[in-house]
């Protein structure tokens, strides 16, 4: 009849169930993360509460960890300590990173390309190698910059001294620089160039309108940055672990790792400290959500596809800017890589000059690819490829299949996938070495000691990387490649198999190569989940190092770095193949 | 004729941050075997999520569908297949090529991952001919992103058809081509579907494509099928406004139903015009409030005496506007301070500001219901 209304208030009811098939994936991929990330950090926070650590008997509830911590002065120095290596390298990273970002992406400086290059080289220096070359160049007597005064005023030692905060900090900064200039870059390519010409139409000139305009508009992005950034400077635990640790300078990250390799191991100290570290990353990573919003609802940043117009420096500019950049490759590579294969060829460190000459050999490399020492060698060199060869592979694997779930399926849950995922991320690494350590001492017993367990513990600390990864890739993949695999009638492992995954590979062959170097340089969790037979390349430099085999250490050290180089060139070759390709 | 597809009580809900969304309402229909049918509608009618739930892309919050002798979905007893285990092929809108194959993998691929398994040589034969029909045989070694758009559209059809599915889906796969090249397709489309003899459901917006590919048209509006039929039953005898208006362009007269008829009957209805007699498609009681439609090409404009009788309305007005659009003049005649469109023969002698007596026979007069979308709609919101 005309005039009646159709009903619509028809209850709903649910009576299609959820395909079992996707069920019992999501669920078991859910408890694989639950494994690899919730059960870790559940049991550093349960052994922060308990007498006993773990792998001991028994042991009850017990707050004194904190109280122990909470009442040692120590721990205030340590979160002092870490309050100003934090602040004071972001410092050192910020004006190097977003200067650089600014010569080299808004500048018509020479050196562009090499600048470019630098930055990249920097990140196949592993940060433990790079602080133990920095050691030597700033040694009182023998080091490079103290070299003037004491070889030619013949003081009894120089001015600069590497176990310093004041040289951690400038060590870690020149670090940050390089990740700070990648990701402040991007934020300087978005930028819409008309504001500044706005400033220039106003007869304001270049340095001004860096400062005046440039600078401010970029000010949200470039604190969502100094959050991130801030967050992971808490838990580094290298460039302190080389040089704070021997002079007793220590922060949050070194005190953790020396806390559980002393004998009897202090896992109440460990894990409580570790815990106020966890608090700290979280406490970091929601900051950096709430900035990134913030920044998002003032989006200064178009992303419209703009070719900013690049200003013109004078002559006397263009040479500075091209010294500047010479320099910084200098200090973050050409130096340290130099005294490195330098201290490889000399068996007793002397400064590199010319009456030193007469002790370089090859002894060293002999030693350890040909002599005595090559089966400690090799076994660290055959740990560190099956970790490049099998973590990888690992990781991109289950985070493509995460992403699929976390992208693709309507499935209730997958927001949580997601967070899980993410969540190692803001965990410093050293709560995740100590966590997977207490898993290996109290529930994979077996693979304590082994290869195995580091392989575990890294596909752990890069998932977050590789999801992020994946999960952006799956996005651009329209959702009606994979229905029309199932109207192709397809069943869902063949389409992710046949169609999914092979659209994915650009993105992942890059995450692989990305996760491949990380976990190739990992120094902090391999270190902590050290035996004498799961030893990695990096944690046998550490160990050759503070052994005092410095040439040993440092002719490791030399051939980490040339494979992390391979892997460098291949990412960079592949990730241009692939950019061509599309 | 039997049916072959059979769509009854399709309910579907999506959560999205405003809150609930009521994407298909108590949708029911059938496909006769063979019968190229179409769901027509705005975009966000919901005749897009409807297809997918046919499809198994969706999950139907209740509702059953079956296809031939089988149950796909039946919320009753808890079932539902999978889409890999329905035997349909289906065309997307932005066609879905496989960028990472060539033409030949991309149809291949439903013989080498679907249910049936065939030989090397049979799969061969199979996408040869299935190429062969969409004029794309030559080109199986082309890599795919490098076919044109039209020839992208003739490799979805040939992957869609290659396993004889029972039913062939197009959601909107004309929408992405130039005027020209959908035409030739639309054409295309018409000719193999029909040589085919396949059951095609068809998603589209355009009231051209639908009213002239199919056999039967399904118009939905916010969730709702307000009604299906033939072409012709459509555009001539809609059932309510938005048909009416979706289809074509019409003038409405609001008024209230004088008299209580059956199915078919006519009745008077009160307007501020006076009474206009008019055909009813569903029964109507007396008192109810109506509009009455009226397509502008049934209009006719007298600037002699107008025709008299049973059988025809008649108002007077004064032209307001005449546009000259080649084929017809399109005008505009202020009838009591409303306006009514009029496309009458360009030989017609119309000019502005002539006053003018208006005709429209009663059959083509059509009682439709007042607001029923409206209120839909906001039960839906």
């Amino acid at each position: 009849m005309i005039g009646q209304q159709t009903t619509v208030g028809r209850t709903l009811r649910r009576g299609l169930r959820t395909d079992p098939q996707v069920l019992i994936v999501i669920g078991s991929l859910g408890a694989l993360l639950a494994f690899l990330v919730v059960v870790p950090l559940v049991l550093v926070l349960w052994f922060s509460f308990r007498t006993a650590g773990p792998g001991e008997r028994g042991g009850t509830f017990t707050i004194d960890n904190y109280v122990d911590t909470f009442l040692n002065p120590l721990t205030y120095e340590l979160l002092i300590n870490t309050f100003w290596f934090s602040v004071g390298s972001i410092i050192v990273g910020l004006i190097i990173g977003v200067g650089f970002a600014w010569l080299i992406e808004r500048t018509n400086t020479p050196l562009r390309n090499f600048g470019f290059v630098s930055i990249v080289i920097n990140s196949a220096m592993p940060a433990a190698m790079f602080a133990i070359a920095w050691v030597l160049v700033l040694n009182p007597r023998t080091g490079l910059v103290n070299l003037p005064f004491t070889a030619l005023l013949d003081w009894d030692k120089g001015p600069f001294n590497p176990n310093t905060m004041w040289a951690m900090i400038f060590v870690e900064g020149l670090r940050l620089a390089a990740t700070i200039f990648l990701m402040v870059i991007g934020l300087f390519r978005s930028m819409d160039p008309s504001l500044e010409e706005a400033s220039s139409m106003s007869q304001v000139g270049t340095f001004k309108t860096a400062r005046h305009v440039t600078l401010p508009i970029m000010t949200p992005g470039i604190l969502g940055v100094v959050v991130y950034i801030a967050t992971s400077t808490v838990g580094v635990f290298e460039i302190p672990g080389v040089m704070g640790m021997p002079a007793d300078i220590h922060v949050l990250a070194t005190r953790i790792y020396l806390a559980t390799s002393q004998v009897p191991p202090d896992y109440g100290f460990a894990t409580s400290l570790a815990t106020i570290a966890g608090i700290l990353g979280v406490v970091g990573i929601i900051i950096y959500h709430r900035v990134t919003r913030i920044q998002q609802r003032f989006a200064t940043v178009t992303g419209k596809g703009y070719r900013p117009r690049r200003i013109e420096l004078g002559p006397t500019g263009r040479y500075i800017s091209a010294g500047l950049i010479i320099l910084f490759f200098i200090l973050t590579f050409g130096l340290p890589m130099f005294i490195l294969f330098w201290a490889s060829l000399i068996p007793f460190y002397q400064a590199p000059l010319p009456k030193a000459l007469e002790f370089v050999s090859l002894d060293a490399y002999r030693f350890i690819l040909t002599g005595p020492g090559r089966h400690e060698f090799m076994q660290g060199l055959r740990n560190s490829l099956l970790l490049i060869l099998v973590v990888p592979a690992l990781t991109m694997l289950l985070s493509a299949v995460v992403s699929w779930f976390v992208v693709r399926s309507k499935a209730r849950g997958k927001s949580i996938l997601d967070m899980l995922a993410f969540m190692p991320h803001t965990v410093p690494g050293i709560v995740m070495g100590l966590a997977w350590l207490i898993i290996g001492l109290f529930i994979l017993t077996p693979t304590y000691g082994t290869i195995w367990l580091i392989v575990i513990a890294h596909v752990s600390l890069f998932i977050a990387y590789g999801t992020r990864t994946t999960n952006g890739a799956m996005f651009q993949i329209h959702r009606e490649l994979e229905e029309a695999g199932a109207m192709s009638g397809a069943a869902w492992f063949s389409t992710f198999r046949r169609i999914i995954l092979p659209l994915l590979m650009p993105s992942l062959v890059a995450g692989w190569l990305w996760v491949a170097i990380h976990s190739g340089r990992e120094l902090t969790v391999a270190l902590l989940l050290q035996s004498s037979s799961n030893r990695i390349i990096s944690a046998y430099v550490w160990q050759q190092f503070f052994g005092g085999r410095l040439s040993l250490a440092a002719a490791a050290g030399v051939v980490l770095v040339l494979l992390i180089i391979i892997l460098v060139v291949l990412t960079r070759i592949v990730g241009q193949r692939l950019s061509r390709q599309h | 004729m039997t049916v072959a597809l059979q769509v009854s009580h399709l309910y579907k809900q999506f959560e999205t941050d405003q809150g609930e969304v009521h994407a298909v309402v108590d949708v029911s229909f059938d496909v006769e075997a063979g019968a190229f049918f179409t769901l027509l509608g705005p975009s966000g009618c919901g005749k897009s999520t409807t297809l997918r739930c046919i499809a198994g892309l969706e999950r139907p919050d209740d509702g059953d569908i079956t296809l031939e002798d089988a149950v796909l979905v039946s919320s009753s007893r808890g079932m539902w297949t999978p889409p890999h285990k329905r035997p349909m092929g289906m065309v997307f809108q932005s066609y879905a090529i496989w960028p990472h194959m060539n033409v030949f993998d991309n149809v291949a691929f439903p013989l080498k991952q679907g249910p049936q398994k065939f030989s090397n040589t049979e799969t061969r034969d199979r996408v040869m001919r299935s190429l062969a029909l969409v004029h794309l045989d030559g080109l199986e070694k082309r890599p795919a992103p490098q076919l044109s758009g039209g020839q992208q559209q003739r490799l979805a059809l040939a992957r869609a058809l290659v396993n004889e599915p029972k039913a062939l889906l197009l959601d909107e796969p004309l929408s992405n081509l130039d005027a020209k090249l959908r035409e030739e397709m639309r054409m295309e489309l018409k000719q193999l579907t029909s040589t085919l003899g396949i059951t095609t459901l068809f998603v589209t917006h355009d009231q051209l494509e639908a009213l002239t590919l199919s056999d039967q048209v399904a118009v939905m509006d916010s969730g709702h099928l307000v009604q299906y039929g033939p072409p012709r039953e459509i555009y001539e005898a809609p059932r309510n406004r938005f048909a009416a208006e979706f289809i074509g362009s019409a003038n409405f007269f609001e008024g209230t139903a004088t008299d209580t008829v059956g199915t078919g009957g006519v009745t008077g209805v009160e307007t501020e015009h006076g009474v206009l007699r008019c055909t009813t498609a569903e029964a109507v009681s007396k008192g109810t409030r109506v509009a009455v439609a009226v397509r502008p090409e049934n209009v006719m404009l007298h600037a002699g005496a107008p025709p008299a009788g049973d059988d025809v309305n008649v108002l007077s007005g004064k032209v307001q506007s005449v546009v000259y659009l080649g084929n017809t003049l399109d005008c505009q005649v202020e009838v009591g301070g409303a306006l009514v469109k009029a496309d009458v023969h360009p030989g017609e002698s119309v000019s502005e500001g002539d006053a003018i007596a208006l005709s429209f026979k009663v059959s083509a007069s059509r009682v439709v219901p007042v607001g029923v979308a409206v209120a839909a709609a906001e039960q839906a919101g």
